[in-house]
C-alpha cells in the first residue's frame, strides 16, 4: 500500500515537472494584416508567415515578419509599399519585443480564454516605439492562440508619404495579429 | 491646325490614361507560367543564407525560386495554406505561402511527401532557438511525388 502511495506520489511529480517545463511556445506561420481606409483607396494586405515566441513563465512575447511577404491583392500597390514606403530591402523586418504585462492572470495549465495586455517596442522602417495594446489568448490543451488588433502610425516610423497621395492615404494603419503557438520541443 | 493640335492631346490622354488604369490594376502573374530563375532544394537553399546572407540575398530575394523538399509541416487553416520544407530533425525550414487561388488542392497534401513548389522569394529570418526560415511567397505547385 505504501508503495502504491510511492509510485503516485512519484508520477504526479514527474507530470508535474514535465508541465512545468513547457515553457516555450512559437509560431512560424503567425497571421499578420494590416488595412487602412482612405479615399483614394482602402488598402490591405496579408502575411502567413510570421514567427513568434512566447515564454510563458515570463510573459516575454516576441514578433517578427519579412515585409515582402506581405500579399497586396494589386501587384502596383505591393511594389510601393515595398519601394517607397517601408523601403523593405534596406529594412527587410517589422519587429515586436516585448511582453504579456498581466501575465500572471493567464493559467497556461488551465484551457479558457484570457484577456491579455501587451507592452513593448515595435520597430518599422528601422524606428522603434513603445506600444500598448490589449489582446486575448486562448489556452487549450495541446496550443495557444494569440490575437490582438492596435493601430500604429506611418508618422511615428518616418514613413514618408509623398506629397500627391498625403491627404488621399491613411496616417493610422490598423494592424491585426493572429497566431496559433504551439509547444517548443 | 487648332483641331489638330486638340485631337491629338485627346489621343495621348487617352491612351495615357488607358495604361494608367492598366497599370493601377496591374495583377500579380501567375507563377505557372513563369519560369524560375534559380533552382534549387530546400535543404541548399536554407545552407545558403545561413553561409552567406549577403550572397544569398543577391542571388534569390525577390526571384522565382522553384524548391524542391520534403513536407515536413502544413498550416492550412485559413488562407494561404503554408508548406514547412525540410529536415523534420531541424528546426530551420523552407516556408511556401501558398497561392490563395489553389487553396484545397493545397490542403489536401500530406506530411512526407516529397514537393517542388514556385515562388517569390521574401527573404530569410533567423533566430537562435527558431534556426533559420527562408520564405517564398504566392507558390504554386510544380511537381510532387509520394
Amino acid at each position: 500500500m505504501r508503495q502504491l502511495h510511492l509510485i503516485i506520489l512519484a508520477t504526479g511529480m514527474f507530470v508535474a515537472s514535465a508541465a512545468e517545463a513547457q515553457t516555450r511556445y512559437f509560431t512560424k506561420s503567425g497571421r499578420i494584416e494590416f488595412f487602412s481606409k482612405a479615399p483614394l483607396e482602402d488598402i490591405e494586405a496579408k502575411n502567413k508567415t510570421a514567427t513568434a515566441v512566447l515564454e510563458s513563465s515570463t510573459g516575454a512575447l516576441q514578433f517578427s515578419v519579412l515585409l515582402k511577404g506581405f500579399e497586396f491583392e494589386k501587384a502596383l500597390m505591393q511594389e510601393h509599399f515595398n519601394e517607397n514606403y517601408v523601403e523593405s530591402d534596406k529594412f527587410p523586418k517589422a519587429e515586436f519585443k516585448g511582453s504579456i504585462i498581466n501575465n500572471t492572470d493567464i493559467s497556461y495549465s488551465k484551457p479558457g480564454t484570457y484577456n491579455t495586455k501587451v507592452k513593448g517596442i515595435f520597430t518599422l522602417h528601422g524606428v522603434s516605439k513603445e506600444i500598448t495594446t490589449t489582446g486575448t489568448l486562448k489556452v487549450t490543451a495541446d496550443h495557444l492562440r494569440a490575437e490582438s488588433t492596435f493601430n500604429i502610425l506611418l508618422s511615428d516610423h518616418a514613413i514618408k508619404l509623398p506629397a500627391i497621395v498625403r491627404d488621399k492615404i491613411s496616417n493610422t494603419i490598423k494592424v491585426v495579429v493572429d497566431t496559433k503557438l504551439e509547444p517548443l520541443k | 491646325m487648332k483641331r489638330t493640335i486638340i485631337i491629338i492631346v485627346l489621343i495621348v490622354a487617352v491612351i495615357g490614361g488607358w495604361f494608367g488604369y492598366r497599370e493601377w490594376n496591374r495583377a500579380h502573374p501567375n507563377l505557372l507560367n513563369r519560369s524560375a530563375d534559380e533552382k534549387t532544394e530546400a535543404s541548399a537553399l536554407i545552407a545558403a543564407f545561413q553561409k552567406d546572407t549577403a550572397s544569398a540575398g543577391k542571388q534569390f530575394v525577390d526571384k522565382i525560386v522553384s524548391v524542391t523538399g520534403v513536407i515536413k509541416k502544413i498550416d492550412n487553416e485559413e488562407n494561404p495554406v503554408v508548406l514547412f520544407l525540410g529536415n523534420t530533425s531541424e528546426m530551420s525550414s523552407v516556408q511556401c505561402s501558398m497561392d490563395s487561388s489553389n487553396r484545397e488542392e493545397y490542403a489536401r497534401l500530406t506530411v512526407g511527401t516529397t514537393i517542388t513548389v514556385k515562388g517569390i522569394c521574401s527573404g530569410y529570418q533567423f533566430d537562435e532557438l527558431l534556426g533559420t526560415d527562408v520564405q517564398l511567397s504566392r507558390c504554386v505547385m510544380e511537381t510532387k511525388e509520394n
